[in-house]
């Protein structure tokens, strides 16, 4: 077994002319929890999917726990072990919580997940790692809901909770907490905080503080390649890092 | 304070009012005509292939107007099966299971790529092809003829009657539409749903998609092929016209007049578009122009269907009591098949 | 030789009357996103009416511009009673074009009956070409001839004029467009009309060569729609290119193969939507 959950090599894409990651090569061991940041169109999001497995790299290569993975779809790699999130919530609006949730469980289990012949609900074990989700994130009370008359904060939640109910390794969180109001946003940041410890994370953010404060490792990206990585504190200090953001901010204000 | 909640009370009645339905429905040749009867025999099997379709429209979110192909499908294997050649009934039930789910799967591999009006085409495209075969290959199907002289009798064990034959048709129907309810509450049914609301969630928790998408088709040319035996057994007849494209557009109407989003949906669509033909059909031959305007009617100011509004009624009704507002959400369960699908 | 010149000739007429149809389509159902499947019955509405006006008057001109108002007429209202509730929603356009077709199909059957007819070739085209042993009738090359004009004519609209980018506007984003002084409405009103128009045209013309029946617009209907998706929705060129050959494709099956030829017609053209949905020119839109 590898000592990396994550590991890149050259891992470089291209849309037609343009270079959105260009020859990174990204080390996460496991159990760290990572930081991608970076401004606007720096890559960050395209090196997320070239990990969920959405996007396929023009060359390089992933490596997920050892394992090559870079020419394996979304699904195979989700059984590899890997659980993401979408910045975008993408829950399923028209069923409630509670078969989000069961869904999400069964979907690690290929012997429930491809059964047509046996209700959904009548699988023991499902329901009772179902119980134990919906009470351990709070939600039991709306577990009869759908997804879309929850609180967006809930959703987000939410969304946590089906990407690592099927007790995965590696969890990917695509901006967890935008869009999310501040108060939400803090109990949020708690939930990820309290996730366990063996469980990797990689996440993509564009608050600064939330990531300063989730992750032991940062990692900056600036137009397709990796700036830098450092623990919070050097990173917060590096001049390199403060240019590529300045020099945005003033983009931006302008 | 009553031990009998309001919500408790209505679920009380309105099992107590479907199972009444439901005794209605078997006792109905002791009070009701053979035309009735035959009717009534109608509605059924157009209600199990209004089921059938849509485990792939409503559930699976996917416009098919090929089902027909299906349906036709059935027939033709009980007609050419019985009248031509001397097949065995348990084995055109087989055969039309079989056969439906491998024509099915092939559709479900077509579409893969598909979404909303492609999907919409090229069911009718492999529709048309079976229909063109139906039409010309006149050695085996007798083309525009069709084959007439299909046994009711083959169905029924022990004496046909009109009655026992309307009862075969029910206990048929009964079984198969039990088969679809069954798989829709099962994982993969549920994912079928899911698959239509997020695809993108749904293969990050694990599933292959494609899997399901083929899944939905495959059970649903199975059950359908079911409906079609059973539609030829019912007229005595198979032609090009169970194959054609209008038939695909009227399961589609049974699944939206009736609910989409709801289970029972294309059984209350058959119940009601048949029952309205019939009265129609009493006083004009103008039947299509009518059928016509409640194509129009239906989408223009009941988009969700018969179901959908007693469902709006009835979180209205919850909402009143319970003091505060809660969003009709039925609305949002037609949206996701009525709305913009993906043009691209 | 002589034959197979024939064949190949018929095929390129039927193109052509598909293309005639197709080419409403491209205007409703690849500019506009709407799914018109009552295309066909204005295709039938145009052939009945001339046919109606020309037995009372004995006036062809005349006859076809009745058909070709009075179809439109009726298209407009329908556009604005009906279908422009449904803007941008593909499943109730759909089911209400569906319904609109079924309406006039079982209207001009019960005016009309349900034996077949055909209206006139246009006067003055009603010669043949004579090659040594080889004939072949003015009016079907009229139409292949036809169908280059319209194509034509439709090309310079779209590409040369702001025509097709305002409608397109308007489809993409209705509020910009809305803003920037579109007036979305009636843009959607005459788009429609226009493709109305061509239907009913390629009623009468296209009529003369297929015939009218009850029943047979949705069989022309259906290889409008596949040439419309298979050239690329709103791909003018395409369709034309698409249309000529399903053109060929259904007079050499039906020569080739007369009890597979309906089948011959419609497979490959599933497959080739499960292989390519986009159709062929889908990429490059608006040309």
């Amino acid at each position: 077994m590898s000592e990396f959950a994550v590991e890149t090599e050259a891992l470089t894409v291209r849309f037609g002319g343009l270079t959105a990651v260009n020859a990174v090569d990204l080390q996460v061991p496991t159990g760290h929890r990572r930081a991608i940041i970076g401004p606007n169109g720096a890559g960050k999001t395209t090196m997320f999917n070239l990990i969920a497995g959405q996007v396929r790299p023009t060359s390089g290569t992933v490596k997920l726990h050892g394992q090559d993975v870079t020419s394996m779809p979304v699904q195979a790699r989700t059984r590899a072990g890997v659980a993401r999130t979408f910045q975008i919530t993408n829950l399923f609006d028209e069923l409630t919580v509670t078969d989000n949730v069961r869904l999400a469980v069964a979907g690690a289990d290929p012997k429930v997940r491809r059964t047509f012949w046996r209700p959904l609900h009548r699988f023991p074990h499902i329901e009772a790692r179902v119980d134990d989700l919906l009470e351990q994130w709070d939600l039991a009370d709306v577990r009869d809901e759908r997804p879309i008359e929850l609180s967006y904060g809930q959703q987000r939640i939410l969304e946590i909770v089906l990407a690592t109910a099927g007790e995965q390794r590696l969890l990917l969180l695509d901006e967890p907490t935008a869009g999310v109001s501040k108060r939400e946003a803090e109990n949020l940041v708690d939930t990820i905080d309290s996730l366990p410890r063996e469980l990797t994370i990689i996440l993509v953010e564009h608050d600064m503080d939330v990531a300063f404060r989730i992750a032991d490792e940062i990692t900056v990206m600036v137009n397709g390649e990796e700036l830098v990585t450092g623990p919070p504190d050097t990173i917060r200090g590096d001049d390199r890092v403060i240019e590529a953001y300045l020099g945005r901010d003033e983009h931006d204000a302008a | 304070m009553s031990a009998v909640t309001p919500e408790a009370r209505n679920r009380l009645l309105l099992r107590v009012a479907l199972l009444v339905l439901a005794i209605a429905v078997v006792a109905a040749p002791y009070f009701a005509s053979s035309f009735q009867i035959g009717v009534l025999s109608r509605i059924a099997v157009f209600a199990l292939f209004g089921l059938a379709f849509n485990i792939v429209f409503g559930a699976g979110g996917m416009p098919s107007l090929g089902h027909a192909a299906f349906f036709g499908l059935g027939g033709y294997i009980i007609g050419i099966g019985t009248v031509r050649l001397d097949v065995g009934i348990i084995t055109v039930f087989v055969l039309a299971l079989v056969l439906g789910a491998v024509l099915g799967a092939i559709v479900g591999v077509l579409t893969l790529r598909s979404h909303g009006v492609y999907v919409l085409l090229l069911t009718l495209a492999v529709a048309q092809a079976l229909w063109g075969l139906a039409f010309q290959q006149v050695r085996w199907t007798r083309g525009d003829n069709g084959i007439a002289g299909i046994e009711r009798g083959l169905i029924v064990p022990g004496e046909a009657t009109l009655v026992t034959f309307y009862w075969t048709i029910l206990a048929l129907v009964s079984i198969f539409g039990a088969l679809v309810w069954w798989f829709q509450r099962s994982p993969a049914g549920v994912a079928i749903v899911a698959h239509r609301e997020s695809a993108s969630r749904l293969a990050a928790l694990g599933y292959r998609v494609s899997a399901y998408r083929i899944g939905a088709f495959t059970v649903s040319g199975a059950v359908a092929a079911i409906a079609g035996v059973l539609y030829a057994t019912l007229n005595r007849f198979v032609g090009p016209e169970n194959l054609a494209w209008t038939m695909s557009a009227e399961v589609m109407l049974f699944a939206i007049v009736g609910g989409a989003a709801f289970f029972a949906g294309p059984i209350v669509g058959a119940a009601a578009l048949v029952t309205l033909e019939v009265w129609v059909s009493g006083f004009t031959d103008r039947w299509l122009a009518v059928l016509g305007l409640t194509y129009i009617l239906t989408m223009l100011f009941m988009p969700q269907g018969i179901l959908g509004l007693v469902d709006d009624r009835r979180r209205a009704w919850r909402a009143r009591r319970e003091g505060h507002e809660i969003a009709p959400t039925s609305a949002n369960a037609s949206d996701a098949l009525t709305g913009t699908g993906g043009m691209s | 030789m002589g034959s197979v010149l024939g064949h190949v000739l018929n095929g390129l007429s039927f193109g052509s009357v598909l293309f005639l149809l197709a080419s409403g389509l491209t205007l409703t159902f690849g500019l506009m996103r709407t799914v018109n499947l009552a295309h066909g019955a204005f295709f039938a509405l145009g052939g009945y009416i001339a046919l109606d006006v020309l037995r009372r008057t004995d006036r062809y001109w005349f006859s076809l511009l009745v058909a070709i108002i009075a179809a439109t007429v009726v298209g407009v209202l329908f556009e604005r009673l009906a279908l422009h509730r449904v803007l941008g929603k593909e499943l109730p356009q759909i089911i209400i074009t569906v319904g609109f077709a079924f309406l006039i199909a079982d209207l001009l059957l019960a005016y009309y009956g349900g034996r077949p007819q055909s209206p006139p070739r246009p006067p003055g085209l009603d010669g043949v070409l004579r090659l040594e042993n080889f004939a072949f009738p003015h009016f079907r090359l009229a139409l292949i001839v036809l169908a280059v004009v319209v194509w034509l004519g439709l090309h310079l609209l779209i590409t040369k004029t702001k025509v097709g980018a305002m409608v397109r506007a308007s489809v993409d984003d209705e509020p910009i467009a809305r803003s920037v002084g579109v007036k979305v409405p009636v843009i959607f009103v005459t788009v429609f009309g226009a493709g109305t128009a061509l239907a009913a045209f390629a009623g009468v013309w296209g009529g003369a060569f297929t015939g009218l029946q009850p029943g047979s617009e949705w069989q022309i209907l259906l290889l409008a729609l596949v040439v419309v998706v298979v050239g690329g929705l709103g791909s003018v060129g395409g369709a034309l290119i698409a249309a000529l050959a399903v053109g060929l494709l259904d007079e050499f099956g039906k020569w080739l193969f007369p009890s597979f030829a309906l089948f011959t017609l419609y497979a490959p053209v599933a497959v080739l939507l499960a292989i390519r949905p986009q159709g062929f020119f889908g990429k490059e839109e608006l040309t």
